[in-house]
């Protein structure tokens, strides 16, 4: 077979000198180099032609194109500087471009959305795990006082969500309190009888921080996109390393929750001093779930933090100022 | 493996890339994706694609990826925004079980596309592969078929592993040539045996011998008990570790003895024949050696890695023509032009994303 090219016309002709097939040059289509695999010549009609001929062909097409990219490819010391440049793109992406993409998403959010998803959880909860408050109005009077003051500390940024508080009993739960992204704020009964006006401002302003700082998107986000990212650049890992990437993404998201808990618990004591409560309070909490709960000997495998770390943290808070 | 009638020499599948030469197109791929956030990974996708069937070569003729990088881009974006979509809309209950049901239709769909897709997107010696299947096959097997073997304590897995191989390969024509499989179900139960034993064995080795506490619940009251209690913390962690050395390799053997029964026993046209001898053991060391060598390079030596493992696979198949090759290579040809172009418009997309 060989390939035989005039100004108009793009001839196969084979060994007897038949022409097999024949194209202007335009409707060739010639696929850029692989590797050291031969290079495919795609006919109109369907009839391809293979070569190893590469510089022959290149000569006679008079196209060089991806012959860049299959020259940057070849194994050449030059490759060292494109592998350090990996490396150092790896850890770049990993350490900004994966944060930057996650709050164009959470940014993206529509935020009737975030509402809906509060709405729905509340609904869920309230089906399966909750008991109605049991609070006299007058306890309910003063925590809701106490929101409001933290609230109003926030400043404007109070208008970005929809906040509100919300009381409910669950048993089992402990003197406990969670956020919702769109704003919904939920203390225990048991967290109210327990604990001091103070600590409950310090819990609130944790909640608020957790709502402010967007921590529950972000990590709907964030372990989503270095699934995708892994999955994306890395190709097929096979079948070992596959698993303990899976496992190594769920490990490494329960580090970003705690990461979000040691934020939260700083942005809460900020906040409830600012309102004119006892900065304190929150630390006197963490005093009492110890007590009472004790602590974790180790933490890899847990959403929250130690209590000794959490308690160093809000510390190292109080020395800066 | 009966010996053929007609005892035509087989063609053996002979991958010719090198480990050195997709390091380049590794990295340079590697590389360009992460300067563009991934886009140029779609484009990165075809060219590994390419290289790797390019390579691998039965009777002198090689196959062929001709996908282009924006099809599988836009499959990607698709894919990705239903995965957000699905992810933000499911933590709102009720609509999350609405979803589910959508999911149920949905996901068997997407798989017959998909696999449409990569067959159509896929030749040897310039023939174009073909899916047939159809999406209600699809979802038999990948939800009613489990469900039934979960009933019976997954003791007829090897039913449903048949059952999902068979769709698979029935479904998937070469040309306008039809490839059928059928077995019994006696090498099936083999491989789910063999897997079994690696499985318990290794966890009887690591309770008798290496001395695994494996009452977990006693472990966890422990714990709970005294939160010091760094031997319990260390056996929790054994367990896990446990999980990987008995759970993975008893996959890995699985699939590579259901691999063997599935070529051995496949059939395309007429009369023409596969032959598989993976070794279940050697494809587990392969893996691990792998892994681990991956691992302790930063992901460096992954391209290696592949390379190592296709070779293997490909070096343990053959392809046993019914007559001579040369007709066959002949008839297969006069197809060329039958059906080449019939599939240039994108008919499916990829879902494929690893991991």
């Amino acid at each position: 077979m060989r390939l035989a090219v005039g100004t108009n016309t793009v001839w196969l002709i084979d060994d007897q000198g038949q022409i097999q097939t024949r194209c202007t040059p335009e409707e060739l289509s010639v696929e850029p180099r692989v590797g050291s695999t031969e290079r495919r010549v795609n006919f109109p009609d369907g009839t391809l032609f293979l070569t190893d001929q590469h510089a022959a062909l290149e000569h006679l097409i008079a196209d060089s194109s991806g012959s860049h990219l299959h020259h940057a490819e070849r194994f050449h010391p030059r490759l060292i500087v494109v592998t350090l440049a990996c490396l150092v793109a790896v850890w770049g992406v990993w350490k900004y471009g994966l944060s930057l993409l996650v709050a164009l998403a959470v940014w993206m959010t529509p935020l009737p959305l975030v509402t809906a998803i509060d709405a729905g959880v509340m609904q869920a909860l309230d089906q399966i795990m909750t008991e109605p408050s049991a609070l006299s109005d007058r306890d309910k009077a003063m925590v809701q006082d106490s929101f409001d003051r933290v609230l109003a500390a926030l400043g404007p940024a109070a208008e970005d969500h929809d906040y509100t508080l919300e009381f409910r009993d669950l048993p089992g739960m402990g003197p406990n309190a969670f956020a919702l992204p769109g704003g919904t704020i939920v203390v225990t009964d048991e967290l109210v009888r327990r604990v001091s006006t103070d600590a409950l401002a310090g819990v609130i302003g944790h909640e608020i921080g957790h709502v402010v700082e967007q921590h529950g998107l972000t990590q709907i986000y964030r372990s989503l996109g270095a699934f995708v990212l892994i999955g994306m650049m890395a190709g097929d890992t096979g079948p070992v390393l596959e698993q303990v990437l899976l496992e190594g993404n769920l490990i490494l998201s329960l580090s970003y929750s705690r990461q979000h808990e040691l934020a939260a618990d700083q942005f809460g004591v900020d906040l409830a001093r600012k309102a004119g409560f006892d900065p304190n309070g929150l630390s006197d909490f963490f005093d009492l779930l110890e007590q009472e709960f004790g602590d974790q000997e180790m933490d890899w495998l847990s959403t929250h933090p130690r209590f000794e770390d959490r308690q160093e943290n809000l510390k190292s808070m109080t020395q800066g100022h | 493996m009966q010996a053929d009638h007609r005892q035509e020499p087989p063609a053996e599948f002979e991958f010719r890339g090198s480990a050195a030469e997709y390091f380049g197109i590794w990295i340079v791929n590697l590389l360009l994706s992460l300067l563009t956030f991934g886009i140029y990974s779609a484009w990165a996708k075809v060219r590994t694609k390419k290289y790797f069937y390019q390579n691998t070569f039965v009777a002198g003729r090689s196959f062929d990826y001709h996908a282009t990088g924006l099809q599988i881009l836009i499959g990607r974006i698709i894919v990705i925004a239903g995965i957000v979509a699905y992810t933000i809309l499911g933590a709102i209950p009720l609509v999350n079980l609405a979803m589910l049901l959508g999911l149920v239709f949905l996901i068997p769909y997407l798989l017959v596309r998909s696999l449409r897709f990569q067959a159509r997107m896929s030749s040897w010696s310039n023939v174009r592969f073909d899916f047939q299947g159809n999406w209600g096959t699809a979802a038999a097997n990948y939800f009613l078929y489990p469900f039934l073997a979960a009933l019976t304590i997954y003791t007829t897995w090897p039913f449903v592993t048949r059952s999902v191989q068979r769709f698979h390969v029935n479904g998937h024509t070469f040309g306008t040539t039809k490839m059928s499989f059928d077995s019994p179900i006696g090498p099936f139960y083999k491989a789910a045996l063999a897997a079994m034993a690696w499985g318990i064995g290794t966890i009887v080795i690591a309770t008798v011998v290496v001395g695994v506490n494996a009452n977990i619940s006693g472990m966890l009251s422990e714990l709970s008990h005294d939160p010091e209690d760094i031997a319990a913390m260390i056996d929790v962690i054994m367990i896990l570790l446990l999980f990987f050395v008995a759970a993975i390799p008893a996959t890995i053997i699985y699939r590579a003895m259901v691999r063997n029964t599935v070529y051995n026993y496949t059939i395309l046209g007429d009369g023409h024949r596969f032959y598989s001898d993976v070794s279940a053991l050697r494809l587990l060391w392969i893996s691990v050696s792998n892994a681990v060598v991956v691992a302790m390079t930063l992901g460096l030596m992954l391209p290696w890695a592949h390379v190592r493992r296709v070779r293997y696979l490909a070096d343990h198949t053959l392809f046993i023509p019914a007559g001579p090759l040369d007709d066959f290579v002949g008839d297969i040809s006069a197809q060329v032009s039958a059906i080449g172009d019939a599939y240039g418009d994108i008919e499916g997309f990829d879902i494929g994303i690893a991991v």
